[in-house]
């Protein structure tokens, strides 16, 4: 089967904050799984496409929810007019025909479903299709990618320790100032000042994490709020619009973020 | 009990027959059940004590049965403090007055809160007023009954303000009833007053430079002096109750101005200035300058606060040379360049501000510069009037924060009162400060108050089941081998528990989303139905097949969605043994401070939650003493009761773990719920001064936990010891116990698991 829907056609933009591309390239090399964790927003979906685009390879990409069964990723049975038919699940099209399976929140996915990735993320390379009496040998080039948020919500949906264990890990944060006044300029298309204005206020917010907030405005959401500001919003208005409205219900936090806001610029 | 002790009871008991018909005392037994009533007991006493008129037990009585009818038991029982206070400051007349009118009032005021308000005014008014504090209680059904509690606060603290202690004034004063008067004290609804908006100025500041000072909103204070303007001193801020001139949104953006400056000044201020030989238009000029000075800086990391500054800064020049006039001026020209001010003095000033930029992180310029001044104004001959100097523009603080004076100045010495006071409040931890209490808590229960009144005494506790033991040698179940004994939870002061929630505010935030967020029944996916909303998919086509191959297909091809509702009981189990006493390492606390301090951030919970949660504690003395306190039962609800026992519980004896267990198991049996869960805090290995083999009591837990089990009672374990990995795995199995290394997290890791564990 062709993957090639699946290949990237452009550079995804994405600045580097440390040695993470080196890293990611060796754990690809040596076919690590691998794990990314951070806060929302901060650009880890952002870099696995990058990592794809780099080391030209598919991306299959599955956003994770409650609801989903092992059968959603691994493929199931359908009917046609000649009889049943097997349908491969994303995993398994990755697994088959060598790409970079992105499970995107993994914790999201109950925990019962997420056990199936296993015997992938080990030295034996499998994936047992139980239904099917089929046992697929990953493609040399298949690699598994899962990332997650270590953020509040992991109190009660945390991944197992079995499946923790499995993967190495790279830790995403805001990267500094001066590095995300670029990312945000270069992707809202603002002037740079703007955009140390806009980062600056993030930071801001930042500092109520665990005051009152949940987690301060992400990088997204400064992008966001520049692409406003590209058409001609006024900063403050934009700030509002993009930040402070969808951050917190709380009107007393929502004000203390408006004077911040208003003292930063 | 010894005879005194008897006869005391007894003389007690009489003196209470005596100042209380029968009714009246049957209505008490109805409003305070169990330890509330003991709670009560202490209240009556100290009342009957403080109070020395004859009436006084029967209207505390009386009064406080109307307000536990009305607002609460907690409320009823918080009287008795405020009578005392009463009488303490103002006299028995007072008090009683206060307690015959305790139950029009509480009649009067729908809102717990107004209460509260209401009782903290008048003792306020009677430590402030004594002569007045009589008038003010009596005036205070009729005003109530026309004005808002916040509005009869104010109207007694501006007579009180007015009358400045002169008996004659203030019966003057607090006797007016017409409503003119008294209707220009109902709050304008656009008044912002601080504690409006302290959550957003507290947010503000710690978004800006990341600091959490403590902040207090002043009262009225006696004499007539009103807090004009901030005052900050280290970390510690108080601020007016409200700004005079300023409304609605001014207000705000007033109060922002207030917190923005008092912020630069604790990021850009250093060491504090000594006062030495200055003179005060210097004190006063260094002051302006430091303003200035961090307002400059603050201004260059947030452009914005200039804006929000400058727009306070109304001076003009004008030919009218005063000192205050002259300086008004002066602090506008030095945030506002676009300010245009000749005069000679002014532009020296600016310039001299200027030139020193680049030193502007060091504060000896504004010494430097201020002292200059100071000079030049001394020489330009203008008064300057130390005495009725208030610094402008008014978001600015007083600078008495600046100055080191030696010693402390007599004016603030009721400001480094509340700074001790805060102190104090927050080293309540110290080694000493606990082994105290828990001292003053012990004399207490010695005193033993209720037990003359009660048919159980406090110190045997009644047996309330035998219960069987597991011999691992051997191999067999020793029949009734262990006494379960329930004491009773002695009630202490549940202060102590509030405070450990306060710290654990933001715990405790998480844990009320958290539980908002469970509390909705949680839609869960049904397969495999033989009705429902959809085709379930792989059923289908599992049928499909069967039915190709000729085998009868099932017929449950439909999938639905169901609101799955909660259904649980959780009986918490805490290991109260003399080990719980234990300092945890690094810090002042007790394992049983944080063992209180989680359960009660769990109990708060699960109020919420309203699941059925009982909190049982246990420990033992050998095989015929397992002591069973119930802190909290399944049909309780009064949490402050509950957290007065909890505040009681102290470490003592054994951990016989298995008996306790199957108490606890058989506790939990006669709920009706689908899932039973029994959740250990422990913090070392079952042990008991009767058991010499240490594997006796761990193999006995084993198999209290798998009777359970089988029972159909989830058993999990929170284990706070270091070495509990040795044993907990072998009791609880390796998947139903958890190890907490850092203690000091036990608080907000219990209800968190608690949730991972239920949800």
């Amino acid at each position: 089967m062709d993957l090639s829907n699946y290949l990237l056609t452009g550079q995804p933009y994405y600045h580097p904050v440390g040695n993470e591309v080196a890293l990611f390239e060796a754990a690809y090399a040596a076919r690590l799984p691998m794990m990314l964790k951070g806060p929302t927003g901060c650009g880890k979906t952002r870099f696995i496409e990058h990592m794809a685009w780099r080391l030209g390879k598919p991306l299959i990409t599955v956003a994770c929810h409650e609801d989903m069964t092992a059968s959603d990723l691994v493929g199931r049975f359908l009917l046609d007019a000649e009889g049943t038919v097997w349908h491969d699940g994303p995993l398994t099209l990755s697994v088959r025909h060598g790409a970079i399976c992105y499970l995107d929140e993994i914790v999201e996915a109950r925990q019962d479903t997420t056990v199936v990735i296993h015997p992938l993320t080990d030295d034996r390379r499998i994936l047992p299709l139980e239904k099917k009496n089929e046992l697929v040998r990953a493609h040399p080039d298949f690699q598994i990618v899962i990332s997650y948020n270590p953020g509040y919500q992991s109190v009660i949906k945390d991944l197992k320790e079995s499946t923790k264990q499995r993967f190495a890990a790279l830790d995403f944060s805001y990267p500094e100032a001066s590095i995300e006044t670029e990312i945000v300029a270069h992707e809202s298309g603002i002037a740079h000042e703007d955009a140390a204005v806009l980062v600056r206020i993030a930071g801001r917010t930042r500092n109520l994490k665990g005051h009152g907030l949940d987690e301060g405005a992400s990088t997204r959401m400064l992008v966001q709020a520049g692409r406003l500001m590209s058409r001609s919003i006024p900063l403050r208005e934009a700030c509002e619009v993009a930040i402070v409205l969808p951050i917190s219900d709380d009107p007393d936090m929502r004000r203390a973020l408006t004077e911040t806001i208003a003292a930063c610029v | 009990m010894t005879d005194d002790g008897l006869i005391d009871g007894l003389l007690r008991s009489v003196r209470f027959a005596q100042a209380i018909d029968r009714r009246t005392w049957q209505s008490v037994r109805e409003v305070f059940p169990g330890p509330a009533f003991d709670l009560w007991i202490d209240g009556f006493e100290r009342v009957a004590a403080k109070i020395s008129d004859p009436a006084a037990p029967f209207a505390f009585a009386t009064g406080s049965v109307e307000v536990a009818r009305l607002h609460g038991v907690d409320l009823a029982l918080a009287t008795a403090d405020t009578a005392t206070g009463i009488a303490k400051a103002a006299g028995p007349e007072a008090a009683l007055r206060f307690l015959s009118t305790l139950p029009a009032v509480a009649a009067l005021l729908e809102e717990n809160a107004a209460l509260r308000i209401w009782l903290r005014t008048v003792e306020e008014a009677a430590t402030l007023a004594p002569g007045a504090a009589s008038l003010i209680i009596r005036a205070s059904g009729f005003v109530l009954g026309r004005l808002s509690v916040l509005a009869f606060r104010a109207w007694a603290a501006n007579g009180i303000r007015q009358s400045g202690g002169d008996a004659a004034k203030a019966a003057l004063y607090f006797a007016v009833t017409d409503m003119a008067t008294l209707k220009a004290f109902e709050r304008d609804p656009d008044d912002v007053a601080f504690t409006d908006i302290e959550a957003s100025l507290r947010a503000f500041l710690i978004a800006l430079w990341k600091i959490r000072p403590v902040i207090r909103a002043a009262s009225v204070r006696p004499g007539g002096r009103v807090m004009r303007r901030a005052s900050f001193d280290g970390a510690f801020i108080r601020v007016p109750e409200i700004y005079a001139g300023y409304r609605g949104a001014a207000a705000a953006a007033h109060y922002h101005a207030v917190f923005a400056h008092i912020g630069a000044h604790l990021r850009y201020g250093r060491a504090k200035f000594p006062v030495g030989s200055l003179r005060p238009v210097q004190l006063a000029l260094v002051g302006l300058i430091e303003d200035a000075r961090i307002e400059a800086l603050a201004a260059e990391e947030y452009p914005g606060l200039r804006r929000l500054w400058s727009r306070f800064h109304v001076a003009e020049p004008g030919t009218a040379l005063t000192a205050e006039l002259l300086m008004m001026r002066l602090a506008r020209a030095l945030i506002d360049p676009a300010y245009v001010d000749d005069d000679p003095w002014i532009s020296k000033a600016r310039r001299m501000f200027r030139d020193a930029r680049d030193q502007w992180e060091d504060p000896a310029i504004s010494r430097r510069i201020g002292g200059l001044l100071g000079n030049d104004i001394g020489q330009m001959r203008i008064q300057f009037n130390a005495r009725s100097h208030v610094i402008e523009p008014s978001y600015r603080d007083d600078n008495l924060g600046l100055w080191d004076f030696g010693e402390t100045p007599p004016e603030q010495a009721e400001t480094a009162e509340m700074l001790l006071e805060a102190v104090r409040l927050n080293e309540q931890e110290t080694p000493e400060g606990s082994e105290r209490r828990e001292r003053d808590d012990t004399s207490d229960v010695s005193a033993n108050r209720a037990g003359k009144l009660t048919a159980l005494p406090e110190d045997a506790g009644i047996p309330i089941a035998r219960r069987s033991e597991w011999d691992h040698v051997g191999g067999l179940m020793r029949h009734d081998w262990t006494t379960i004994l329930e004491f009773k939870p002695k009630p202490a002061a549940a202060e102590a528990i509030d405070a450990i929630l306060a710290d654990h505010a933001d715990v405790e935030r998480r844990i009320a989303r958290l539980v908002k967020a469970a509390k909705v029944s949680r839609p869960v996916r049904m397969r495999r139905q033989p009705q429902g909303d959809r085709l379930d998919l792989d059923a289908a086509i599992r049928a499909m097949i069967d039915y190709r191959a000729g085998l009868p297909p099932d017929t449950r091809l439909y999938e639905t969605q169901e609101m799955r509702a909660r259904d649980l009981s959780v009986l918490a189990l805490l290991d109260i043994s003399e080990s719980t006493r234990d300092r945890v390492r690094d810090t002042t606390t007790t394992v049983i401070a944080l063992e209180r301090a989680a359960a009660a951030l769990l109990a708060q919970a699960m109020a919420d939650l309203g699941d059925p949660f009982a909190l049982h504690a246990f420990c033992s003395n050998g095989r015929e003493e397992v002591r069973y306190y119930r802190v909290k039962d399944f049909t309780e609800d009064n949490l402050a009761v509950v957290k007065a026992r909890l505040a009681g519980l102290r470490g003592m004896l054994s951990t016989r773990l298995g008996a306790a267990l199957r108490q606890a198991g058989a506790e939990i049996a006669t709920q009706a719920t689908h899932r039973k869960l029994v959740l250990v805090i422990t913090d070392g290995e079952p042990a008991d001064i009767d058991v010499a083999d240490k594997r006796y009591l761990v193999e006995d837990a084993r198999k209290a936990v798998q009777e359970l089990a089988r029972q159909g009672v989830d058993v999990f374990c929170v284990g706070l010891d270091g070495g509990g990995e040795n044993y907990l795995p072998r009791i609880f199995g390796p998947r139903n116990h958890l190890m907490i290394n850092r203690v000091e997290a036990l608080p907000e890791k219990l209800p968190m698991l608690y949730f991972r564990l239920t949800i």
